[in-house]
């Protein structure tokens, strides 16, 4: 789709990207107006591939929609299943064991340093610098190797269960795990922080690029690295805690100027500070078991209504759960942080060049799994 | 002393952990501008169809997410239309396109209401209750033995 029209005294040229563009991490449709390559309007198409989730967990057992949350932000399923298994417990009371609890944490915590391995990878792929990519991969392969240890997938790890978790842990996986750790915080992240901020090409295309004030950022409803990027410390793992993260000691890094520079900063310093939760994790380990005692039969939820938020990593993600005492939710809702930050695309990108169109939505990083549903 | 100023207002159930408020719909922009500095974070905006009525369902949080606030609004299920709250809460934009395309509840005002995860043109509204798949059923081929 291309068209000319001529407004006022300006020549004003519209233009079709994607849905189909390699750049934009999915199926993501921009009708961009341009005024020679500034851009003065974008408006986002989204929807192509809408699934609706929401109407197939009405017709599923509450634990059979755990597999379905996996596919939702496919590239963090563990934190997309621990909003859902919390809302459920929640709702039940069950009581889950410490082991299990502390070893969620320490799986969500791993599945952000690999999600922001990839975010780190494809930013610089869109700015067309490849060996960052391939130094990424060689990570997260390492990372889903160990991650397919325990659960025997590398992408959709269908892993935790209402009341707990599948199965414990092999032997001397934790071990493996401390070294993995150990090898990407003393080698590996250094090396990407040098490939990122002493490279000038990065620096120039994304300083000053897609700034996102923080009053913007709070209306539109951002959180967090977006909103973090903005100069917000706000964190729902601080602010809201779940699953024990009250017990852990962890900084929130900020940005200062809410720019592409910083959403991506903001990104490589949580993985210290995920690093960090880890070693807590491990080091305050209990034995025990993982899984809980469910009530007996079928699992029904009380009638009512059920909220609950976790930080993922691309924000803050929640399930609404509408019970009417039957086995299956009689309406479930995902507030999905990727859809609201979409909304954010024309704000941050009135008045910059068409080429920073692709940085700014890498530097939103949406998952489209998660935004279409 | 909202209850005062705002005829209808009733207390209600709703999620675990937060204060629910009944609303009437015409009252809904008015309570909104007072309660927009109190919790500016609206973290959900979403509606439940009841068959003989939509909810509306709003779960806001205060600036340090410690105060919750739910606010609730039914419409009847034929033609339902509510004041959009765009200019109160601007994230609310997308969700309420959301509703809209999944429940077919107009908003008032709102600067571009259109559908947005299904196509323009699409007939009906997925997450009704009474919503059948309108394609003809498939058959079943057996391939001869």
């Amino acid at each position: 789709m291309e068209t000319r029209e001529l407004e006022e005294d300006r020549v004003l040229l519209r233009l079709n990207l994607g849905p189909q563009h390699p750049s934009t991490h999915g199926v993501f449709r921009a009708i961009v107006t341009l005024e020679g390559e500034t851009i003065v309007d974008l408006e986002p198409v989204v929807g192509y591939l809408h699934r609706n989730h929401e109407k197939i967990y009405e017709h599923l057992q509450y634990p059979m929609i755990v597999p379905f949350t996996d596919r939702l932000d496919y590239l963090s399923a563990i934190n997309n299943e621990l909003g859902y298994v919390l809302a459920v417990e929640g709702a039940l009371g069950i009581e889950v064991p410490e082991r299990a609890r502390v070893l969620r944490v320490l799986f969500s915590e791993f599945q952000r340093i690999l999600y922001y391995q990839l975010f780190f990878g494809t930013l610089a792929m869109d700015l067309g610098a490849t060996t960052p990519f391939l130094l990424a991969f060689r990570d997260r392969e390492r990372g889903y190797d160990l991650m397919e240890r325990v659960t025997g997938a590398r992408l959709l790890y269908n892993y935790l269960r209402i009341g707990g978790l599948r199965n414990d842990v092999p032997d001397g996986w934790l071990r493996d795990l401390e070294a993995y750790l150990d090898y990407f915080e003393r080698e590996a992240w250094p090396q990407y922080m040098d490939l990122l901020l002493r490279n000038e090409i990065f620096l120039l295309r994304t300083k000053e690029v897609g700034v996102l004030p923080s009053d913007l950022a709070l209306a539109y409803g951002a959180s967090g690295p977006v909103l973090r990027g903005s100069g917000i410390p706000r964190d729902l793992r601080k602010d809201d805690p779940y699953s024990g993260y009250e017990n852990f000691q962890f900084e929130i890094p900020v940005g200062e100027r809410g720019d592409s520079y910083d959403r991506c900063v903001v990104r490589l310093y949580e993985m210290l500070e995920s690093i960090r939760i880890i070693r807590q994790a491990l080091s305050r380990l209990p034995d025990g078991p993982v899984m809980g005692q469910l009530p007996r039969g079928l699992l029904k939820l009380p009638p009512g209504e059920y909220y609950q938020r976790v930080e993922a990593p691309s924000g803050e993600l929640a399930y609404y759960l509408v019970s009417d005492g039957g086995p299956a939710p009689y309406r479930a809702k995902i507030r999905s942080p990727s859809f609201v930050h979409l909304q954010l695309m024309p704000h941050l990108c009135r008045g910059h060049k068409l080429a920073d169109v692709i940085v700014i939505l890498s530097s939103i990083f949406p998952v489209f799994g998660e935004v279409d549903r | 002393m909202l209850f005062g100023r705002f005829p209808g207002l009733e207390e209600t159930g709703g999620p675990a952990g937060f204060w629910t408020l009944r609303v009437p719909p015409e009252h809904l922009l008015e309570l909104g501008e007072e309660l927009r500095l109190a919790f500016p974070h609206l973290s959900c905006l979403t509606a439940v169809d009841f068959r003989d009525r939509l909810e509306l369902v709003y779960l806001l949080y205060s600036q340090d997410q410690k105060e919750r606030l739910c606010l609730k609004v039914d419409l009847p299920p034929e033609n339902p239309e509510v004041e959009s709250v765009t200019g109160i809460w601007p994230t609310a934009d997308w969700q309420e396109r959301e509703v809209y395309d999944m429940f077919g509840i107009r908003f008032r005002r709102h600067p571009n209401l259109k559908r947005i995860l299904l196509w323009e043109g699409y007939e009906g509204y997925p997450l009704r209750k009474g919503f059948g798949d309108p394609r003809p059923p498939r058959t079943r081929k057996v391939r001869p033995r």
